[in-house]
């Protein structure tokens, strides 16, 4: 049983951290210091501090001391080159006169040498090496729960919190950081090995679980409770003097955990500081272990530390001990973190020596040390300038770096945090606040409450990305049609979480596949899956109402079987969805069903109700936005309207060329005729034994119909489409195709040849506002711009078909920019490139000159308003 | 002996111009009038410490990489004020010219970034679209791989664009305009603003009242209310921003990595921690509180960039108040209402990187009364005319 | 026929289909005793869409057995103590309801699948099972 540590194996016991066993097989050094490379060593043993951080099985930054050690584990030392023993850098200590605190603010005013300076400090900056793009991934999830009462901490105070709430009948959850030891009390959920991060609003707590089970690395634990018992206890953070990041200084509850939990004698001959006079308990469970208690003196008395890779001595103003390691008992700080986080003060206590929390916010309490610190302070928290006496150990700030700081002005404890850095590192403030605080008071001569701490923030402790993320399942939306997509070699698209075909893989290229797609519409027949549109049906009287009142266009007076463009506009005018709205045939009062025994009934809904009923359409991104806004005009209107979003319930394709007939007429006994279903009519009718709602419109400008039917029948309706249209060479086509397909015919894609201040009469759309309507959302505004000079417009332009810019290239007149190209493409109808184009209104003429950016080089074309396909519309009338 | 960078001083009755606001907007009008115009009766008040609002909170990220004509030429007179402004002040403020990738991951975002490599290259911008073999050769441990949920398909790329170390921008600023004898006076929270016949006269403030020549409301997460005392309304919503800071790596990402579909931002400092931020959170808000919702998608969306990472640990997470305006662009000038009324505000998410243009310019606007043609497009007077500024099209993320 | 919106999922999974009112519906994927009984024993989940109103827009999985709450709350942070509750499920918006046998999901049909997914790789650690309609029967038995 063994680790490897940098390739050597380590042998490994029961109950053993990564770092007892490296201190066991007398590992000192564990890391060099974040900015002089100075040798650091086991210092708090309860992951609170920077100084044990290795790279464990590829991952950086691990702290060490609470890792359990596993066999096989690879185990690697960071910052130090080439070895931890040796570090070429710490020769940093040298230059320290050069590196003052905010030295860098104050060298390399001149841009350049700062250029230069900064590569070099790049170079050695950070901690650990970040794992290589193709590491391993690993396991994280996330996981919720319902609490009456959560409990943080599982220490003796914590537990009987858990205790009396589960005797009242509460249901439990008690959250520590420790591995499970004993069986535990069923009255409670036990989260082991588990630490709270972050108290948010609405009492949620963020959990962090390790290894929740073997297939996982960490999982984090979304808690609600309803009341929440802090009993986080109290840290001790490390005395301030002369050389004391020495290896072999540790903290008194780091020596107490080597000893008992690992069975480690930390030492030989000991130095004890400690405020407690006469024989103390850590005295005493030293010398249990046999470690020599050479002296113990109170933190005022010391003077340095001595010795350079490890400490050999303690020189005192009651003379100088030798020894192997120096006990700190340190001060013993509240983890009061969460209660700041959830609001509660934080507020001096000279007695007890730390700062304690009160005015906690309701359903929250305090038990235990964080509550009431009833440790003394361990010493004073004077400390004088020195430049080797460590505050921080995270960023080796000193306190002559604190004290030079507040002389130069930076004397708000939140200044002082920003200039220095101290508190800023991985320890976030744990080991060094306090001694900040304390010199910044001295310095200042402010009271320490006056001085106050720094905000605590989430997550404390850190919590990993991974964690967080949690399992990285993207939801995907799927058509019905997806894996028939899938079989006809559709390439993807992604618009929001769907999948669409882009187009289908049925020549060499891209720009083939896409052209035989084209010209199997323009020519014969061809279909494309259109269930990612939007679809919302809305019943009751005031229907109409509705939507007279939130689209620019008049719908109340739709005839029943007849379809219509809708726009939609915020109140300022500015476009924000559009689509089409049907007010289908009602079947139930004997209107062309399709279905000549009118006996059974016809879904779509859209056509199961009355003719008050609507069916809208609205583009693929915008159904969430379209539906919200509908809810949010009809709350409080007192209307008679229901909405119900279909989307997901319906599949739809449109099927158009001029063989479109024919192939529909051989699945539907529906009319289909000119005079049976003229463009812009709609009717329910069963197509291949479906119920379907067809509407006849032409966005790609041949007829066609666009049919809405049962997602369940995806597939069914689709093949049989697929099937009857072989013989007139039906091609299904993707989202690029019909895009070419309509740029020949204009039409216009809000979102792509929109934007967030696009107006229907800069789009060229003044016919979609009817300002002879009562009212209508954007009316004022609209009114105002119908009779502004618009700033720009959207036209058309042809150019020399080799010359086809890119969507988004820039427009220029005389030189200056003008606008930009949001569409444009080879036609093969024109036999040019076209596009459609905003440009500014001086450039908007038929038959303007202006210039387009291709591959960055200015292009000559043509503005024009005109349609550049069957301008007429004949094609889709035949 | 220690220079001290600024110096506390007692609140005098009267100045010329008292600018409310002691953050990098304040100070770099203030740094501006005493240089550019030879005003040094100032009076800079924040209710907190210095930098203690949004100059403190941001990510500290500048660009000039726009979208409109009138946003383009602006950033990019900013930005040039960040190259020098190390040398001007004699105080290194860390601006690392390091490059800029916005990504693309749709169809959509990738034609909004040709619009502004357009835009930029034909405003003599530095900015270009590369795609994702490029990419990844600029930054290696990027993940182009078809894997992801959103496939990178293509960068726009902006060298000049780059991160600062905003607190020694502050600083920097306050340092000068303390040597001009222009006074800083944190914890001095404005309670009132007495206006008589169009004119504000008088700032009541925690410690006291001075009569002012001409007020200044260079706020951000207040700047209707401060607005409001002097009865002043303004357009404004304000949202929260959010970012967080992870655990320091050896630096092995020297390019800032903003990500407009999965709304999130990536840099990595000289001490080699990674900032991380995200889009602004989408219900109106005055809270400073973060969220784990919040910090939940950043990580998510930054492991969709950089998978490797997983192990990395977040140490802080804070937000900021973004005051968001109807078209995303600020409002800067001379209220229509009260006439030594100023207003510099409603920075949205870019208020940090305009931070010196916009000093210069309000500076001269209060020194000449006129209003230099960069700020024109901005003016308060704008929402009642109808004329919007486009850069709402180009928001989504906006770092 | 009618098909759900994990048709082709079961296809691949090997299921055996059948007709039942006009839809195909899985009856097992590989023995209906042992699919129960992997139920009974830690978790499973199965595809109910069949059982649908007209013009519905969800798909309907039943989700059961003694460690259907660990999975789900993997998932959700609804409360399951609520006999309905509406919300996100595998960043889906979705209906979760109580059901003799554990609970019933209702979720966007377009989303099915992915939702499916995710269940499945919530429930790796307890060895989730998918279970056809002839188990589904015997659990309710």
């Amino acid at each position: 049983m063994d680790i490897r540590f940098n390739g050597k194996a380590i042998p490994i016991q029961e109950g053993d951290t990564v770092a007892s066993a490296l201190y066991r097989a007398g590992q000192r050094i564990f890391t060099r210091s974040f900015k002089y490379h100075r040798p650091r060593g086991l210092l708090c043993c309860s992951g609170h501090c920077p100084n044990c951080l290795m790279n464990v099985d590829g991952i950086p930054n691990v702290r060490t001391c609470i890792t359990p050690a596993r066999a096989g584990m690879a185990v690697k030392h960071q910052n130090a080159r080439p070895s931890l023993d040796f570090d070429y850098l710490a020769i940093a200590q040298q230059f320290d006169w050069m590196m003052p605190v905010g030295w860098y603010y104050k060298n390399f005013t001149n841009p350049r040498m700062w250029h230069l300076a900064e590569a070099q400090i790049r170079k050695v900056a950070g901690l650990g090496d970040p794992p290589p793009p193709d590491a391993p991934e690993a396991v994280y999830e996330h996981a919720h729960m319902q609490a009456g009462v959560a409990v943080i901490g599982a220490g003796p105070a914590g537990l009987n919190a858990a205790r009396e709430a589960a005797s009242q009948g509460e249901r439990v959850v008690v959250v520590d950081d420790q591995p499970r030891t004993t069986p535990g009390d069923s009255s409670y959920t036990l989260l082991s090995r588990s630490y709270c991060f972050g108290l948010y609003e609405g009492n949620l707590l963020g959990v962090l679980q390790s290894e929740p089970h073997s297939g996982a690395r960490e999982r984090l634990v979304h808690i609600r409770a309803k009341r929440i018992v802090v009993a986080t206890g109290a840290y001790e953070a490390p005395l301030t003097f002369k050389n004391n990041d020495l290896p072999g200084i540790m903290l008194s509850t780091a020596v107490w955990r080597l000893i008992h939990r690992h069975g480690i004698q930390p030492g030989t001959s000991a130095v004890i500081i400690s405020n407690e006079t006469g024989d103390s308990a850590i005295a005493a469970e030293l010398r249990n272990v046999g470690i020599a208690v050479v002296a113990t003196v109170p933190p005022s008395d010391v003077l340095e530390a001595t010795g350079s890779k490890h400490v050999t001595g303690l020189r005192t103003r009651r003379g100088a001990f030798a020894c192997d390691l120096v006990v700190m008992c340190g001060h013993r700080i509240p983890d009061a973190g969460l209660l700041s986080q959830a609001g509660a003060k934080l507020e001096w206590s000279a007695e007890a020596g730390a700062f304690v929390p009160t005015e906690l916010p309701p359903n929250i309490t305090a038990v235990g040390d964080v509550a009431h610190a009833l440790v003394r302070a361990a010493s004073t928290l004077v400390s004088m300038p020195n430049k080797r006496t460590f505050v921080c150990f995270c960023n080796d700030v000193t306190s002559q770096d604190i004290c030079d700081s507040v002389a130069e002005g930076f004397d708000h404890i939140e200044l002082l945090k920003r200039y220095t850095t101290t508190t800023m590192g991985p320890c976030q403030g744990r080991m060094c606040q306090l001694q900040a605080i304390g010199i910044c008071a001295r310095e200042t001569g402010r009271a320490i409450q006056e001085t106050g701490v720094t905000t605590s923030r989430p997550p404390n402790p850190g919590v990993t990305l991974g964690a967080l993320g949690g399992a990285r399942h993207h939801p995907i939306r799927r058509t019905p049609m997806h894996y028939q997509h899938e079989e006809l070699g559709a390439v993807w698209m992604d618009m929001g979480d769907w999948k669409r075909p882009r187009y289908y893989k049925s020549a060499q290229t891209e720009r083939e596949s896409i052209l035989r797609e084209y010209h199997a519409v323009r020519q014969a027949v061809g279909v494309i899956d259109v269930s990612t549109l939007g679809k919302l049906s809305l019943k009751g009287r005031d229907s109409g109402k509705l939507l007279d009142k939130v689209y620019t266009n008049r719908f109340s007076d739709l005839k029943p079987g007849r379809v219509r463009y809708a726009v939609l506009c915020d109140e300022a005018g500015i476009i924000l969805d559009d689509g089409t709205i049907s007010r289908p045939l009602a079947d139930a009062r004997g209107y062309n069903t399709g279905d000549p025994g009118g006996t059974r009934s016809v879904a779509p809904s859209v056509s199961a109700g009355t003719i008050d009923d609507f069916f809208i359409t609205t583009t693929t991104g915008n159904l969430d936005f379209v539906e919200q806004w509908l809810e949010w005009w009809l709350a409080g209107a007192g209307w008679d309207v229901q909405i119900n979003n279909l989307t997901s319930a319906l599949a739809a394709v449109n099927l158009a060329g001029p063989k479109a007939r024919e192939v529909l007429s051989a699945l539907t006994s529906c009319g289909l005729s000119n005079a049976e279903f003229p463009y812009m009519a709609c009717r329910n009718a069963e197509v291949a034994g479906v119920p379907a709602l067809l509407m006849r419109i032409g966005f790609v400008g041949e007829t066609g119909w666009e049919i809405h039917y049962p997602a369940e029948s995806g597939e069914h309706l689709w093949s049989a489409l697929m099937d009857a249209g072989r013989p007139f060479g039906i091609c299904p086509f993707g989202v690029e195709a019909q895009r070419l397909l309509r740029l020949e015919k204009r039409h216009v894609i809000v979102g792509v040849d929109t934007d967030a201040l696009t107006s229907p009469y800069e789009a060229g759309m003044a016919w979609v506002v009817k300002h002879d309507k009562a009212d209508f959302i954007g009316k004022f505004a609209l009114g105002k711009l119908e009779s502004a000079q618009a700033q720009q417009s959207l036209v058309g332009f042809t150019m020399n078909a080799n010359q086809i810019p890119e969507d988004g290239a820039a427009i220029l007149v005389n030189g200056a920019l003008a606008g930009r190209v949001t569409s444009a493409r080879y036609s093969p109808a024109v036999e040019k490139a076209i596009g459609l184009a905003w440009v500014t209104a001086g450039a908007a003429a038929e038959g303007a000159q202006i210039e387009i950016r291709v591959a960055g080089a200015p292009v000559r074309a043509t503005v024009t308003q005109r349609v550049f396909y069957d301008p007429d519309g004949a094609r889709l009338r035949m | 002996m220690t220079e001290r960078m600024w110096r506390p001083r007692s609140l005098q009755s009267s100045y010329d111009v008292v600018i409310i606001g002691a953050g990098i907007h304040g100070l770099a009008t203030a740094y501006y009038l005493g240089k550019r115009h030879g005003v040094k009766k100032i009076a800079l008040l924040d209710k907190g410490y210095l930098g203690s609002g949004n100059s403190g909170r941001n990510t500290a990220i500048l660009r000039s990489n726009y979208r409109t004509p009138e946003g383009i030429p602006f950033y990019d007179a900013s930005v040039k004020l960040y190259e020098q402004m190390s040398q001007e002040l004699g105080w290194n403020v860390l601006f690392s010219q390091c490059g800029h990738l916005t990504l693309a991951h749709t169809d959509s975002s990738l034609i909004g970034l040709r619009v502004r490599a357009e835009n930029n290259q034909v405003l003599g911008v530095d900015s270009k679209l590369i795609f994702p073999d490029e990419i990844k050769r600029m930054v290696p441990a990027i993940d182009i791989s078809s894997r992801a949920r959103f496939p990178i398909m293509a960068a726009l790329y902006h060298p000049p664009g780059g991160v600062i170390r905003h607190d020694a921008v502050v600083w920097g600023y306050a340092r000068a305009c303390d040597r001009m004898d222009i006074e800083i006076h944190p914890y001095t929270e404005v309670t009132g603003i007495r206006v008589e016949k169009g004119r504000a006269l008088c700032v009541a403030t925690t410690r006291g009242n001075v009569a002012a020549g001409a007020v200044l409301n260079v706020t951000a997460g207040w700047a209707s209310t401060i607005s409001k005392m002097a009865g002043v309304p303004l357009p404004i919503v304000s949202h929260q921003l959010q970012a967080c800071v992870t655990e320091p790596l050896k630096p092995f990402l020297d390019k800032v990595i903003v990500s407009a579909t999965l709304h999130v931002y990536v840099n990595q400092t000289d001490k080699g921690e990674l900032v991380l931020g995200a889009e602004i959170d989408p219900y109106q808000s005055y809270s400073m509180r973060s969220t784990l919702p919040t910090l939940e998608q950043i990580a998510g969306h930054t492991l969709d960039l950089f998978p490797q990472l997983h192990g990395l640990r977040v140490l802080r997470q804070w937000a900021g108040v973004c005051d968001m305006t109807p078209d995303y662009a600020p409002i800067i000038g001379r209220a229509e209402e009260v006439e030594n009324f100023y207003m510099d505000v409603g920075w949205g998410t870019y208020g940090f990187k305009a931070g010196p243009i916009a000093g210069q310019c309000t500076a001269e606007l209060i020194a000449t009364g006129k209003t230099p043609a960069l700020i024109q497009a901005f003016s308060p007077g704008r929402f009642r005319a109808g004329r919007l500024v486009g850069e709402k099209a180009a928001a989504a993320v906006s770092s | 026929m009618k098909r759900s919106a994990l048709h082709r999922w079961h296809e691949k999974a090997g299921a055996t289909l059948a007709e039942e009112n006009g839809w195909y519906v899985p009856l097992r994927y590989s023995n209906a005793e042992q699919e129960a009984g992997a139920v009974r024993g830690s978790v499973g989940i199965c595809d109910l869409s069949h059982l649908h109103e007209p013009l519905s827009p969800y798909a309907r999985f039943l989700i059961a057995g003694p460690n259907t709450r660990a999975v789900l709350s993997k998932l959700t942070s609804l409360n399951l103590d609520l006999t309905k509750a509406y919300g996100s499920v595998a960043h889906v918006r979705s209906l979760v309801t109580r059901h003799e046998l554990g609970f019933l999901l209702m979720i966007p049909r377009d989303y099915a699948e992915s939702v499916w997914e995710s269940l499945l790789h919530a429930g790796e650690e307890f060895h989730i099972t998918v279970f056809g309609l002839e188990a589904s029967r015997r659990l309710e038995a």
